[in-house]
């Protein structure tokens, strides 16, 4: 349980991985770099509610059975007083090996059932930002909906939009979970562009 | 005015009052549930922030994540709904305190008139008289007990911040006086966050009669007449229309006055409701209780008066004169207004969450106009969680006749499948011969049952 001095950020597994999600209405501040090693307890940011700041920590078993920490994956763009709502996303989670333990991280975590993905809608290269200094357009966690741009499609020096459609078994709002294709790679038609579950 | 309006509130309430802050080019910021984070009510919304789980005490209800919300999406001002936090003055409040604009009356104005007792004394004052009762909030038990047995039995018990039906209890006798106590104090307190109780006599087959008021914050007031309420099951208002059927144009005059002067006489500020009781026998009008809140039904007295009364209540908010005076207000024609629920009127009104399949609410039929408030559409969910109202059918038209006649059609053609609803009730009722002649009263539903269409048969036509 969270303490009044503290405040237990929601972890919630999502197929193979784990997120962590915001307690509370609030702004988020002072949060943990991409690659930085949460473990049990600690404090991974704080909430800003009515004028009273609250650290958040990672609760006992966040990570997961068996496991005691794990490794942010995830790097929002924003991470300054955000606004947050309840069940916000702050951090997704990569497992790590416990260790002494000597498990082994799965490399990638499987499509799961309820994941799914954005096939490319043409053969071409896939780009996550529109220019090299650019940010991506979109980071693990942002929300789709009907016409939000995912990346372009570069075919014969010609870039083209390449926004996210509802409709022929996709839901009118997802969540971003991660990208299927690699910044810049060459994509065939109808291959993953993205993966994403339903918001 | 304001720019941005955080609307703390959820459903059709939540619609409505966005669609009123547009027309006056405010921003509609919203607050929902994770039970209503899929909802296709969201999208009237700017944006709308997560506030919590399901169980209203986890979200609706938590006035600090709700002030929070409006805050961080930059509004300056936050409108309440009906219940919920609507007629809590600590959420006012809180709300003023950090600098936001309570779409209501003044948290004191409001703590005085919104809980039951306080309210009694303040009208009490300006010779509107109530039913014979606690003085008070009951300490316990052992008091309502003292108390029931001066006023006489049966007696009425209610939750001071009540409203809607819960935390009420209608006792014969000590011993259910005893378990309906606790009940209602625990309803009362999840309802409302306030366990308060008082009781007063009950009056059996009385007139729920209301007055719609507004006022601004120089002390100025009107009434847009009032709507009669009597068609209740269990105290929940079923059908509301306005004019009521049994006022003279003499007893209306009189009553609206009273009504809006009472209410500048308390620095009232805004929309509110003054209920009445007119007793079976003498006619005489018992004040009850005002709501300091807009209610459910205040689209008949819209369409009576021609006022958008929402959008009256966020103008008086945004502190804008009244800018009308009595003599303006041309109340003409006659609404009623059916709440659709749902409900499974075959077993004993159980209400029945789950996928709406099919959900078309014609507007169309005639003879008079129809307005449909609702939130809903075609695949949305009724979570469990909430109140059952689906929609809200409001017809106007010339003549009381006209107006039955048009909402007979308009329920008629109306088909809802997926969850049960209390569309076959309000058919019986307004088939009925008292609903007819406007003889009804809140003590029992005019219907004949052989006019319910019998159990299943609305899923296999």
């Amino acid at each position: 349980m969270s303490s009044p001095e503290n405040l237990d950020v929601i972890p919630v597994q999502v197929g193979e991985s784990v997120r962590l999600e915001s307690p509370d209405v609030g702004m988020f501040t002072g949060a943990l770099e991409q690659g930085t090693w949460i473990d049990e307890g600690q404090i991974v940011g704080q909430l800003s509610r009515l004028g009273r700041t609250t650290p958040l920590r990672a609760p006992t078993g966040f990570a997961g059975p068996g496991r005691t920490r794990a490794q942010i994956a995830s790097a929002p763009p924003k991470r300054v007083l955000e606004p947050v709502g309840f069940g916000t996303t702050l951090y997704e989670l990569e497992w790590v090996p416990s260790e002494g333990q000597g498990q082994e991280a799965p490399a990638a975590p499987a499509p799961t059932e309820k994941t799914l993905v954005v096939p490319a809608p043409q053969s071409g290269r896939f780009y996550h930002r529109s220019g090299p200094d650019s940010p991506p357009f979109l980071s693990p966690g942002d929300e789709l909906r009907e016409g939000t741009t995912l990346g372009l499609i570069e075919v014969m020096k010609t870039f083209a939009h390449v926004s996210y459609h509802a409709g022929n078994g996709l839901p009118d709002r997802a969540r971003m979970l991660a990208w299927a294709a690699e910044d810049g790679a060459e994509v065939h038609e109808g291959a993953p562009l993205l993966e994403f579950e339903p918001f | 005015m304001f720019r941005r309006l955080l609307i703390a509130n959820r459903g059709e309430v939540a619609v409505r009052i966005a669609r009123a802050a547009r027309d006056l080019g405010v921003v509609p910021i919203g607050v929902h549930s994770q039970a209503d984070a899929r909802a296709s009510w969201l999208e009237v919304f700017e944006e709308s922030v997560c506030i919590g789980t399901g169980p209203p005490e986890k979200s609706y209800l938590r006035a600090s994540a709700l002030v929070q919300a409006a805050l961080q999406t930059g509004c300056s001002a936050v409108h309440p709904g009906w219940g919920f936090l609507a007629e809590n003055a600590r959420f006012a409040a809180l709300c003023a305190q950090h600098g936001l604009t309570f779409v209501g009356p003044r948290p004191a104005v409001m703590d005085r008139m919104g809980l039951k007792w306080p309210a009694k004394r303040a009208m009490a004052a300006v010779g509107l008289m109530g039913i014979p009762g606690s003085e008070g909030i009951l300490a316990d038990a052992d008091q309502a007990a003292r108390v029931a047995s001066e006023v006489g039995y049966p007696v009425l018990l209610k939750a001071d911040a009540g409203g809607g039906g819960r935390g009420m209890r209608l006792c014969k006798d000590e011993p259910t006086l005893r378990t309906a106590f606790v009940e209602a104090q625990t309803e009362a307190r999840a309802a409302f966050g306030n366990d308060d109780l008082y009781l007063e006599a009950y009056v059996s087959g009385g007139r729920h009669v209301e007055v719609q008021v507004l006022a601004d914050a120089s002390g100025a007031a009107i009434h847009l007449g009032e709507r009669e309420c009597s068609i209740q099951r269990n105290h929940q208002k079923l059908i509301e229309e306005s004019p009521s059927p049994v006022l003279s144009p003499s007893e209306r005059a009189e009553i609206g006055l009273a009504a809006a002067t009472a209410s500048a006489q308390v620095g009232y500020c805004g929309a509110g409701t003054i209920e009445f009781l007119r007793l079976p026998t003498t006619g005489q009008l018992c004040f009850m209780e005002m709501n300091t809140r807009l209610q459910v039904e205040h689209p008949v007295s819209e369409f009576v008066s021609g006022i958008d009364i929402v959008q009256a209540q966020l103008r008086l908010a945004a502190n804008q004169p009244l800018g009308l005076t009595q003599d303006q207000v041309q109340l003409s024609g006659h609404s009623i207004e059916c709440r659709i629920n749902a409900e499974d009127v075959h077993r004993n009104f159980q209400p029945t969450p789950g996928k709406v399949r099919v959900f078309d609410l014609p507007t169309a039929g005639g003879p008079g106009q129809v307005r449909v408030d609702t939130h809903l559409r075609a695949g949305d969910e009724v979570p469990p969680y909430y109140d059952s109202l689906l929609a809200k059918v409001i017809v106007h038209a010339e003549t009381r006749d006209l107006a039955i006649e048009t909402m007979q059609r308009a329920l008629s053609d109306a088909r809802v499948e997926g969850v049960s609803t209390t569309l076959p009730l309000h058919l019986a009722v307004l088939a009925s011969p008292e609903f007819a002649s406007g003889e009804y009263d809140t003590s029992s539903l005019p219907f004949d049952p052989a006019n319910l269409e019998a159990p299943g048969s609305s899923d296999t036509d």
